[in-house]
């Protein structure tokens, strides 16, 4: 077999790792849609100490050089998919899927999505499992897929207004289609 | 294909600068800036490869009228791999004339 | 045009060679430095976000002229490379479809384009014709160069002091708080602080959506398994309480209370840092009749005054629990434990703003919770310059540059030093403050209505005024009456106006801020604005040169030169009141270094403009060490790092009230509120801001993601209220108040509960104008309005 250097195994990993995100990100978002849609949203608790990763604080992020995707492995075991479920690394149509999945739901390449179910920021830390430790594929990327922080609201908002509004246009408002621009 | 940003420092004569602004400009590998100062010019090189970039700087080193070349930053976002190893620039010719008079002082030694 | 991949990198490494070979020929770097390019041409160049007073800072992606992309900066202290939701989509401002891009005149009922050369010299002929009728009503969103110009212009300029903010409304009591506790306006700590303190109190205070990233600041501490207890004192839940061990929630305006009943427990208990006040601390209470500065009391009187204030007396006027008062006590009273608190609208807009500011200062001297890292009473501002812009430039009626005021005699002669302008130009009497500029300008002209012609920028009066009947509204039928508005989009304001002109915004232009917590920052223009849009700063200095050439004498300095000589290197006139030329040189900087000599006369002291090129922000006093570096300050009076305080003073309030180096610890009594629910208008009205929205909604309604999150404005209520009036989740109700009344659905099940006779209605939803029944009462020192009022809700007949 051929012997590959390390830059090619580090290439082969990031992108092994990007396409892992993103099924785990549609895997994710598929299923609490569902959830939602069909018994309402179910309560998942809260990880335990020592069951997630623990945040940079915010002295230790300016000196922590930022290592790409360390500790990866660790968080997909945590949700329970096979590498080899995920198919070939290097097919360009699975890769342009999971782009595809990525920015749906995103202003912007790179912006945080926005969620698809009513979330506050206390009870959903689930999420940030879903999303811990992800590659920041794209060099100069948001901090997509990111570590665990505590207050998921600061970065996500949902997609929809899930609420009972009844749009009462009371004048001609002066905003209207502006923002039709950004599909997202 | 690597770029590099390079800082010329010119002689002080005036036909000297010439001489070195015109024969830079005529080659076709460099982008000359405008002067700086009285003696320091922002040049672009491009090259194909890493070690080509440092033969051109050895290059405009021995140009007349240039006293000393900066090398600011070398830009090489878009090459494929970095595989070139310091073995590359040690089988040119000069280099190599270099070695073969060290392992001559080698064989006289023992 | 489009640049190839391989163009761009080229340009991207001449402009490292440029600046390599300016530095071996002058031994310095150019002013501007390099922009640098990423992946997919995509240039990165850093700006602090435009939104909140937290001071983030961005890296903005630009390709093809456009901004593309925003990541959080790393290298930003404030924020370390997060951002929070608002932040992430910062860059969809610039494009939402109505841009303004041309001037517009009102012509009957709608506006015609004009040119700008019309629209420049309409004002100048106002003004011309009325200089003293002539108001100019800023805000806490100009960036430092554009209040500096309008500052001068108006009181070095036309000898005129109405000029006034919007952050008037925002943060004069706070202002009002540090300068009678401390001598001089704002906090001595920094957002330091958070990542040090063990006991966080939010006095009506929700950062979590106001301010996320400091809140996740503090809270992402629990998650490195760090202790800290968060109290959150407030008459609403917000997201903020959701992370609190403490949720302490008290009658409106009770909180004046509250404070003195902390005060009473250190005294009583004898928990009080005994050294700290005696060293450190002067009292003071009201006087009679009152003033801004009372009258100086004993210990023993302050004592006497506090007593009142048991746990008890304090539980029956505030409805919290006599037993949190003493577990705040107790928060007080452990010299092991340090304590933050944090303020914004709360506690500003209050009639006792002055006095609820002070009392929670004063329980900071009082218990020495002052001075050392996370020990510290900070206050929030909600812009990105209402420190920087209206603080510190003092764009306020009665203020001169750099902690100055128009009142006193030393500092009018300061200013004219520094201007160049002849003595006696600069007018003795403070000007209107916002409310009575409003009121005054709504006032017919033979009434006693002595403004006609009102220059808007960068805010959203339409939208934002208290009590719009009576402050906004009037104006708009009077014929003599002159409304200008510079801004970026279509708002509730520009659509009452006579004159529109189209602003560029945030990386269209240079600019400067300074946030909350004395950080001053820098940006570049990094796209150009859409149409005809202009800089405010452009805008001000055309006007001014307009008037200079109309022979208005104000226009000129002592020596007969323009007012405003922007000057190219080699000191020749520019002349960038013509926009063609207005680029050429870098006028933020010149006017930045010329207002930069105000700022040593309060130890406020600014580092040259190229020092803030380099930073991520600078806190002052940024002061200059022997090896040429500037060095910024953390902890303001505090020995260990403050360099104007003496060696071995400890703490030294070196610009003392009372001219001995101590603090004020001051005594006011609570006092109702001027306006409480009876039984014709039973619920307590409370106005505020969401997490998706920032302030009037002029830029965050045009961002897709956020307004789809969050379309409408809406009136939170209790179940049990709705139950008892009949109302279901979603019904379209009434909300009347003794001033006006809003047609808005009720929203009484989620995400969060408001309390029992109590409404909350943010107010960033122009359709649904919340302020049409708000009450403009005031604070008697900042006048600064108040936030709450009484209202009943009715059912639509059906």
């Amino acid at each position: 077999m051929k012997h590959l250097d390390a830059y090619t195994t580090q290439r082969a990993l990031s992108v092994g790792a990007l396409v892992m995100t993103a099924v785990a990100f549609v895997g994710f978002f598929v299923g609490t849609e569902d959830t939602y849609e069909g018994r309402g949203y179910s309560y998942v608790p809260p990880p335990q100490n020592g069951d997630a990763p623990v945040v940079l604080s915010y002295q230790e992020r300016m000196t922590t050089p930022r290592h790409v995707n360390s500790h990866f492995a660790a968080s997909f075991s945590t949700l329970a998919i096979s590498p080899e479920a995920l198919g070939d690394a290097t097919d360009p149509a699975l890769r342009a899927q999971a782009r595809e999945a990525r920015q749906s739901g995103r202003a912007y390449e790179g912006a945080p999505p926005t969620v698809p179910h009513p979330m506050d920021q206390v009870e959903h830390l689930v999420v940030c499992r879903a999303t811990v430790q992800g590659k920041h594929y794209w060099s100069r990327g948001p901090k997509i897929s990111h570590e665990r922080y505590t207050n998921c609201t600061q970065c996500h908002v949902e997609r929809d207004a899930r609420r009972p509004f009844a749009e009462t246009n009371r004048g001609p408002s002066l905003w209207t289609q502006a923002f039709e621009d950004f599909i997202c | 294909m690597p770029v590099s940003s390079l800082v010329v420092t010119l002689h002080d004569e005036l036909s000297e600068r010439m001489a070195a602004l015109s024969q830079m400009e005529s080659t076709t590998y460099l982008t000359v800036g405008e002067i700086v100062g009285r003696v320091h010019v922002p040049v672009v090189c491009e090259s194909e490869s890493l070690s080509q970039g440092e033969a051109h700087v050895r290059e405009l080193m021995a140009m007349r009228g240039v006293v000393f070349v900066d090398v600011v930053m070398v830009d090489f976002s878009d090459l494929e791999e970095i595989n070139e190893s310091t073995r590359e620039r040690r089988i040119r010719p000069e280099v190599e004339w270099e070695l073969d008079l060290l392992a001559e002082s080698d064989r006289s030694d023992g | 045009m489009k640049i190839g991949r391989r163009a761009f990198t080229k340009l991207g490494a001449m402009s490292v060679a440029v600046s390599a070979a300016s530095r071996l020929a002058y031994g310095e770097v150019p002013e501007r430095k390099p922009d640098r390019v990423g992946p997919d041409d995509i240039t990165w160049n850093k700006a602090p976000c435009r939104f909140c007073g937290t001071g983030c800072h961005v890296q903005v992606g630009v390709k093809g002229g456009r901004v593309v992309s925003i990541a959080g900066d790393d290298k930003a202290e404030v924020n370390k490379g997060l951002c929070c939701v608002k932040g992430y989509h910062v860059g969809l401002i610039l494009y939402g479809r109505d841009r303004l891009t041309t001037p517009m005149l009102r012509q009957g009922d709608g506006h015609v384009p004009i040119s700008w050369e019309k629209a420049i010299d309409i004002i100048a002929q106002r003004i011309m014709a009325a200089p003293e009728k002539f108001a100019f009503y800023g805000s806490g969103q100009w960036t430092i160069p554009e209040g500096y110009i309008a500052q001068k212009f108006m009181k070095g300029g036309l000898s005129n002091n109405h000029i006034d903010p919007n952050a008037r409304l925002c943060m004069a009591s706070a202002v009002t708080g540090f300068l009678s506790t401390y001598g001089v306006d704002e906090p001595a700590g920094t957002f330091t602080d958070v990542d040090k303190a063990d006991v966080v109190i939010c006095w009506g205070n929700n950062p979590a959506e106001m301010h996320p990233i400091l809140f996740s600041r503090l809270i992402d501490r629990r998650a490195r398994g760090e202790k800290i207890t968060l109290i959150d004192i407030g008459t609403r839940r917000t997201r903020t309480t959701d992370h609190a061990q403490h949720y302490l929630e008290f009658k409106p305006h009770t909180d004046t209370a509250i404070a003195n009943g902390i005060a009473h427990l250190l005294i009583q208990k004898g928990t009080y840092d005994k050294t700290f006040v005696e060293k450190y601390c002067n009292f003071r209470g009201e006087s009679d009749p009152p003033s801004m500065n009372g009258e100086a009391i004993s210990f023993e009187e302050y004592k006497k005054r506090v007593a009142q204030y048991t746990p008890e007396y304090v539980e029956q006027i505030s409805g919290v629990a006599a037993s949190d008062i003493r577990m705040l006590g107790e928060v007080f009273s452990n010299p092991n434990q340090k304590v933050t608190s944090l303020w914004c609208m709360g506690m500003n807009q209050h009639t006792q703003g002055t006095a609820i500011n002070r009392l929670v200062h004063g329980v900071h001297l009082l218990s020495g919770k002052f001075g050392t890292p996370g020990n510290a009473p900070t206050s929030l501002t909600g812009q990105p310059s209402a420190c920087g812009t209206v603080r510190e430039v003092g764009t306020l009626a009665h203020a001169l540059p750099g902690g100055r005021v128009v009142a006193n005699e030393a500092h009018r002669k300061d200013a004219e030093g520094l201007w160049n302008i002849p003595e006696g130009r600069i007018n003795a009497k403070p000007g209107y403050h916002t409310v009575l500029m409003w009121e005054k300008f709504s006032t017919p002209t033979e009434q006693n209505g002595d403004i006609s012609t009102l220059w808007v920028q960068v805010t959203n009066p339409g939208q934002t005024l208290p009590n719009l009947a009576k402050l906004f509204h009037p104006s708009r039928k009077l014929s003599d009456k002159f409304l200008i508005v510079s801004d970026v989009y279509p708002t509730a304001t520009t659509r009452h106006a006579d004159l529109i002109l189209p602003s560029a915004m945030w990386v269209e232009k240079n600019g400067m801020v300074g946030n909350s917590e004395r950080r001053t920052q820098q940006w570049f223009k990094m796209v150009e604005p859409p149409g005809q849009a202009r800089d405010d700063v452009w805008q001000t200095l055309a006007v001014a040169r307009r008037l200079f050439e109309l022979g208005h004498p104000g226009m000129k300095d002592k020596d007969g030169r323009f007012l405003f000589a922007i000057k190219d290197e080699k000191g020749g006139e520019v002349p960038a009141w013509k926009w063609e030329n207005f680029y050429r040189v870098n006028v933020d900087q010149q006017l930045f270094e010329e207002y930069r000599k105000f700022t040593t006369y309060k130890h406020k002291n600014l580092a040259p403009y190229n020092e803030y090129v380099k930073a991520r922000g600078l806190r002052w006093p940024v002061v200059e060490q022997p090896d040429g570096s500037w060095r910024e300050t953390q902890f303001r009076f505090a020995e260990h790092d403050d360099p104007f305080v003496k060696k071995g003073a400890g703490i030294q309030f070196y610009h003392s009230v009372t001219k001995d180096d101590r603090a004020l610890i001051w005594f006011s009594p609570y006092n109702p509120p001027p306006e409480s629910p009876d039984e014709t208008y039973p619920f307590w009205l409370c106005t505020g801001r969401v997490l998706e929205h920032w302030h009037s909604g002029t830029m965050t309604m045009r961002v897709g993601p956020l307004r789809r999150a969050m379309p409408q404005a809406y009136i939170e209520m209790h179940r049990e209220d709705a139950r008892r009036l009949g109302v279901q989740d979603g019904e379209t109700v009434i909300v009347e108040s003794r001033r006006g009344r809003l047609e808005i659905p009720v929203l009484d099940r989620w995400p969060w509960k408001a309390p029992q006779g109590s409404l909350f209605v943010p107010f960033f939803d122009e359709r649904l104008l919340i302020n049409e029944v708000t009450l403009d009462a005031h604070d008697p020192w900042s006048k600064q309005p108040y936030k709450k009022c009484a209202v009943r809700v009715l059912r639509k007949a059906t």
